[in-house]
């Protein structure tokens, strides 16, 4: 039967094949990793860790997971050793969520640095969960906010 | 807060992301049933002639749309009667909210009366297409 691709979604097939989507799911191991150390060292050491998230999350958010130091690493370290991708992914949903951590990161930073020492823990678990679930299951929690700030949107205009 | 109430807040909360995790996972995929006579809006006539129309509402920034799209049209290739037809979902935000559709790939399945026969939400793996589509049509679901 024929397929219909007159949409939005449908027409906005990946540039140039996309990207390996094992590399955005091992910057996120790595950021987990930064963030369990943020959490646990706390306000003060724990602070230094976290504007580290939030400066790797600014790049991902203006250059894609491909462009940040954890891709870099991906593509230096951890690619060269793997089987080629099974399939490629749009670079466009991992950029996004990179830019929703940027937020709940950027927040949690920026009450920790007033003074609010429960904004640390609180916002750099709330971007762990989301992290572990993307390096663990693939899963975009970002991506997830995106439909629901649409519907949101939709409904007031 | 202090090093323990830190820690027990990290393992809590990666716990209750498990639990609600794989009680998502074991509905993905499956088809779920839909009130009966439920029916699309009359203006919004997706179905491309076939039988069977699967439905599936994508969104701009979705990272198991393009994957769940490649599944169903392997999987309506063999069967005729049955059509694929991929939406955005901001395009339908109207359809989206009256279905209560929170998450994308949500694909609905889409009887040639323009009835909505179930839904699916995530992306199926080709088993759990084909089962979809096996399923005889106004089944229990």
């Amino acid at each position: 039967m024929s397929i219909t691709h007159g949409d939005r979604a449908a027409d906005v097939a990946p540039a140039s094949g996309g990207i390996d989507p094992r590399g955005p799911r091992f910057g996120a191991a790595l950021t987990a990793v930064l963030l369990v150390l943020a959490v646990v060292l706390g306000p003060g050491a724990g602070t230094t860790v976290l504007a580290v998230v939030v400066a790797s999350f600014a790049l991902g958010a203006v250059r894609g997971a491909q462009g940040t130091w954890q891709g870099w690493l991906f593509k230096r370290l951890v690619q060269p050793r793997l089987a080629p991708p099974a399939e490629r992914e749009d670079p466009r949903p991992p950029r996004f969520a990179q830019a929703v951590g940027l937020v709940i990161t950027g927040a949690g930073l920026l009450l920790t640095v007033l003074g609010l020492h429960w904004a640390l823990p609180v916002f750099g678990v709330l971007a762990l969960v989301a992290a572990v679930l993307n390096a663990v299951a693939g899963f975009c929690l970002g991506c997830e906010i995106y439909l629901l700030l649409a519907r949101f949107r939709g409904a007031r205009s | 807060m202090d090093l323990p109430a830190r820690v027990a807040l990290l393992l809590a909360a990666l716990a209750v992301a498990a639990a609600l995790w794989s009680l998502r996972q074991r509905g993905s995929g499956r088809v779920r049933a839909v009130d009966a006579g439920t029916t699309l809006p009359s203006a919004w006539t997706p179905r491309d002639g076939a039988d069977l129309t699967l439905v599936q509402i994508s969104s701009r920034y979705c990272s198991s749309c393009a994957r769940s799209a490649r599944v169903w049209t392997a999987a309506v290739a063999d069967r005729p009667g049955v059509g694929f037809v991929e939406v955005d979902a901001e395009d339908h935000l109207d359809v989206v909210r009256g279905l209560g559709v929170l998450t994308t790939p949500t694909t609905l399945i889409v009887d040639a009366a323009g009835a909505l026969a179930g839904r699916v939400s995530g992306a199926p793996s080709p088993r759990q297409a084909a089962e979809a589509l096996d399923q005889p049509i106004g089944a229990a679901r």
